[in-house]
């Protein structure tokens, strides 16, 4: 009997599987799902929550939370986005955890963008990647523009907020092009962090550092 | 001891809520485009949170809300006056497995060829296999399950879900490889 047959067999079986495991980062839009349900179940409000606690200990907590949140929300403070937080805002857009918009473009999801908050920082236009969703997140007390890509078969996060409203990164520096990039790695993740035009720009995925370097290489500003 | 309304709506929101995601992808997948994947998702999630007591948080909380997904799809089927498809192995047209389409060249890594369709090609291949074999599938090898939780959620022993996901996966590839050999012949 011929065994080679057999391994080719096992050869598509392998592929298959591994192909329709990369579904399983296939966006999808919980937007309307979310709204029909938070209408029909109402979340539980945070005060019901607290009522265990006791009135003395909530109030405290309550005091705690605004002196936080005055100082958090000074104007002018710019904020740290940790690779931690930024993995996990990549890994939310690419499995669906947030709701994201449909978008098939760079100008449909800066349109999209306006609409929930008018001022926002623009998307600048990654003409070779192909644009999937986008969404609207915070870091600390600043909006982050995100929007999800497509870039040979990976899936990208583009992450952009004004450069003022964000702490340079501490992540080592490499120069491409040219153009000094921050590149740091969390788990399977790469991230590239960059400034041009006035913008602050984090690029993510599973793809080489260097691919997210040629990205961030030919965005538009 | 049974939950307050707040606490049902707690457990919901803490552990069902994550998940609508991952509901929502399987149900599109699930569904031939244009019928009602949020609808139906709608309908799990409130059956869940109807029988969030049920729930062992300590389990696997997506294999009981697949559970729910897939009943929630039979009574849809039942109600619309249909069953859905069900096939039996014997009956399954696939090709023998190493009887690809004559134009997939032999020599061509299968996981490169794969890898030359796009997602939407993949979901539309997967959305013309019987919907049982879809189902195994769409456990087995997107949501990564084991072959038991998948067939415990399917209701069918653990080697026949096996041989659904065997023979999905040939159906699969045959199906992609013939669209690609069709779209090459009309351009």
């Amino acid at each position: 009997m011929n065994a080679e047959p057999l391994r080719d067999e096992d050869a598509v079986q392998r592929a298959v599987a591994s192909r329709l495991g990369k579904l399983r980062s296939f966006p999808v839009d919980t937007s309307r799902v979310d709204r029909v349900m938070r209408r029909q179940i109402p979340p539980v409000a945070a005060r019901k929550r607290w009522r265990w606690m006791g009135q003395l200990s909530a109030a405290a907590a309550s005091i705690l939370i605004i002196v936080s949140l005055m100082f958090v929300m000074l104007p002018g403070r710019a904020v740290q986005a940790s690779a931690s937080e930024m993995a996990q805002m990549h890994y939310d857009i690419v499995s669906g955890k947030v709701p994201t918009m449909k978008a098939d473009s760079i100008q449909e999801a800066n349109e999209a963008i306006a609409a929930m908050a008018g001022n926002s920082v623009r998307l600048p236009d990654s003409p070779s990647a192909h644009t999937m969703s986008c969404c609207m997140r915070d870091i600390g007390n600043k909006k982050v523009a995100c929007v999800l890509l497509e870039d040979g078969g990976a899936a990208v996060t583009m992450s952009v907020a004004q450069a003022k409203d964000m702490k340079p990164s501490a992540a080592p520096a490499q120069i491409y092009n040219g153009i000094t990039y921050h590149v740091t790695s969390i788990g399977k993740l790469n991230m590239v962090t960059v400034e041009r035009g006035g913008k602050w720009i984090c690029l993510m995925s599973e793809t080489k550092a260097e691919r997210l370097m040629q990205l961030a290489d030919r965005l538009k500003l | 001891m049974s939950l307050s309304h707040a606490q049902a709506t707690q457990r919901f929101y803490d552990v069902i809520w994550p998940l609508r995601g991952a509901l929502l992808r399987t149900a599109s997948f699930l569904m031939s485009p244009g019928s009602q994947a949020e609808d139906l998702v709608q309908e799990t999630l409130m059956k869940a949170f109807r029988a969030i007591e049920s729930l062992d948080v300590k389990s696997n909380p997506q294999a009981w809300l697949m559970s729910i997904l897939r009943n929630t799809r039979i009574d849809k089927l039942r109600a619309q006056a249909r069953s859905p498809e069900t096939v039996g192995l014997e009956d399954l047209d696939v090709a023998a497995p190493l009887s690809p389409p004559e134009r997939a060249d032999q020599n061509i890594d299968p996981a490169e060829t794969l890898e030359q369709f796009s997602d939407r090609e993949i979901i539309r291949a997967l959305q013309q296999l019987p919907e049982d074999i879809r189902w195994t599938l769409l456990l087995v090898d997107v949501e990564q399950m084991e072959y038991e939780q998948a067939a415990a959620i399917l209701d069918i022993p653990a080697g026949t879900a096996k041989s659904r996901v065997h023979r999905g996966r040939m159906m699969l590839r045959n199906s992609l490889l013939a669209a690609g050999a069709a779209n090459g012949e009309a351009s």
